[in-house]
């Protein structure tokens, strides 16, 4: 270092420097080699525009500036700070609300431990009840074996796996004094052929009261629940079917009556139907895919236009939801499984649906279907299946 | 060295108060806008790309996870932030085709790397202009602005020209290792 400084003359290459450029090349050929060497450097350090202007920013000044912007994003810095309390209040609402939640969840139904997975409850779930017949010697039989038995007029009733079938007896009519009824429990679907070759099918939890016969004058049935006809075709001789007060008469056609809850609702696929409301209230005929829905309550009828086939999806076992509720479904499978649905919090009775699915015979699979496309969990306390919020959903 | 101080290590700026930001902002802020500068060409722009990198620095300081140096990382984020400048500024206006030609298409975000040895010098120099005494420091940086003469140095800084030379060649002195190390990158452009 100290070295180098004694052969250079520092004063002749600083005065060099100040020279313009094309000058300081012409007399830099005067230097020593060591100088040329050392001089080349200074002139690049100083010809160097970026370095030039880099070292003329004032740092000081720039500091100042952002500082000044800074300040005027205070406002932004104070929310920040707030913000992180907020977060610390909402965390102790959320962990509070948590605990509450979980307390109200499992209060509902009783200690925590006592819940059971649904696909272990409810694996070798059945119905509690079985199909019945109702002889009209008040005989109840049990439906849960193949076989046949004749009422007391001769007619041969066949009894096999989910359909009872009367002998046809179309055109031997005779009196209708024998009454039958069929009871289907929740858990069950089932199918009646009538005596007239009338298709029936009964969703869970209904009940068809018919005669082995039918009388000459017309076709008269009586059902709770929900019932889908298909009634064999004959001008002259009505099919009647009474339903909550109810009347729907029809020739020869294919409609579903469903008349759970407060309402009736009578729905027609094929032909047409004439709806009576009881009392004097106007009778409706029913064009295809309309359905009349009748308020018990108020004896109220409207009608409205619907895709009747969506209401008739179940007796193929088959589930069309449209803006389906929580509710609805649940009260639905209640029926179809014959189960019990609680649901943890009141909210959750108000989740929509939309879309179609088999039902299949297993609950617990259905169920996990469900919990695999919605925002919900299934458990089971005491038999009874409870519906939660999902997990960190 | 003090630019040798901190090149390569790591930085958590989260444990810094103003104080110490302040220095590490005076410690690359021009190196900084020199980088910028290499690509936007406009110093005016250069010094707000910088300026608000710093500010954007210290308001998510808490949340900055910087695995590399310092230097390293404002290096990437300044190149990355002149680059988007010069993208919005090819768009506003598109009849300049220089500012186009050095536009490096859509994918302007630039690999994290470590400066390299030019990159290293600049910043070395800088340093080292900073720390010399003031009124050598106003010498060095007022004699290469405009090429002002040495007399108009004096002049400005109310000091004679010989006393001028005096600080001129003391700030030269304290360059001269780093400028050894200069020749070599800058031969072929000094020889045209």
């Amino acid at each position: 270092m100290q070295k180098e400084s004694q052969n250079i003359d520092w004063d002749k290459l600083i005065d060099l420097l100040e020279k313009p450029v094309d000058e300081q090349q012409v007399l830099a050929g005067a230097l020593s080699t060591e100088e040329q060497a050392l001089f080349a450097r200074l002139q690049q350090v100083k010809n160097d525009q970026l370095l030039t202007g880099a070292l003329q920013l004032d740092a000081a000044k720039a500091w100042v500036h952002i500082m000044e912007k800074e300040d005027r994003a205070a406002p932004v810095r104070r929310i920040a700070i707030n913000w992180k309390k907020w977060v610390a209040a909402a965390s102790l609402l959320f962990i509070a609300g948590t605990a509450w939640w979980l307390y109200t969840r499992f209060s509902i139904n009783g200690a925590i431990n006592n819940l059971q997975t649904v696909e272990k409850a409810m694996a070798n779930h059945e119905p509690a009840s079985k199909v019945q017949l109702v002889t009209a010697g008040g005989q109840t039989i049990v439906l849960d074996t193949a076989t046949q038995l004749r009422e007391k007029d001769g007619t041969l009733i066949h009894l096999q796996q989910g359909t009872v079938a009367y002998e046809n007896s179309e055109h031997a009519k005779g009196d209708a004094s024998l009454i039958n009824t069929l009871i289907v429990p929740r858990g069950y679907l089932y199918n009646l052929v009538l005596s007239d070759g009338s298709k029936v099918w009964l969703n869970a939890d209904s009940k068809i009261s018919y005669p082995v016969r039918f009388d000459k004058a017309e076709r008269k049935v009586t059902i709770e629940g929900e019932a889908y006809f298909e009634v064999v075709h004959n001008d002259k001789w009505p099919f009647v079917v009474h339903a909550g007060n109810t009347a729907t008469k029809v020739l020869g056609t294919s409609f579903n009556i469903k008349t759970y809850g407060k309402k009736v609702y009578t729905t027609l696929v094929t032909g047409s139907v004439l709806f009576t409301p009881p009392g004097n209230a106007k009778a409706v005929k029913l064009t295809p895919d309309h359905q009349t829905v009748f308020n018990v309550g108020n004896g109220n009828t409207e009608t409205r236009k619907v895709f009747a086939g969506d209401f008739i999806a179940w007796k193929d076992d088959d589930l069309v939801m449209t803006k389906m509720t929580l509710a609805e479904l649940a009260e639905m499978l209640e029926r179809r499984y014959d189960v019990q649905i609680s649901f943890a919090e009141e909210k959750l009775k108000n989740i929509e649906y939309n879309g179609a699915l088999h039902l299949t015979n297993s609950i617990a699979e259905m169920l996990k279907n469900f919990e695999q496309t919605s925002n919900i969990q299934f458990a089971v306390k005491d038999k009874t299946i409870v519906i939660l919020p999902a997990n960190g959903k | 060295m003090a630019a040798a101080r901190s090149n390569n290590d790591p930085i958590d700026l989260s444990v810094l108060d103003r104080k110490e930001y302040e220095l590490l902002f005076h410690q690359y802020y021009q190196w900084l806008c020199l980088q910028a500068c290499k690509i936007t060409e406009d110093w005016h722009a250069s010094e707000d790309i910088v300026q608000d990198f710093f500010i954007k620095c210290w308001q998510n300081r808490a949340s900055l996870h910087i695995k590399q140096s310092f230097a390293a990382f404002a290096l990437v984020s300044v190149r990355n932030a002149a680059l988007n400048y010069l993208k919005k500024e090819s768009i506003r206006s598109k009849h300049e085709t220089a500012s186009s030609a050095t536009f490096p298409g859509d994918e302007t975000l630039l690999p994290v790397a470590q400066p390299d040895e030019t990159d290293q010098l600049y910043l070395q120099i800088i340093t080292a202009v900073n720390n010399l005494p003031e009124q050598r420091k106003k010498a060095f940086i007022l004699s290469r602005q405009h090429n002002m003469k040495y007399a108009e140095v004096a002049a400005e800084l109310g000091i004679s020209v010989n006393t001028v030379k005096m600080h001129l060649r003391l700030a030269y002195q304290e360059l001269r290792n780093l400028l050894k190390l200069l020749l070599p990158l800058f031969y072929f452009f000094l020889k045209k």
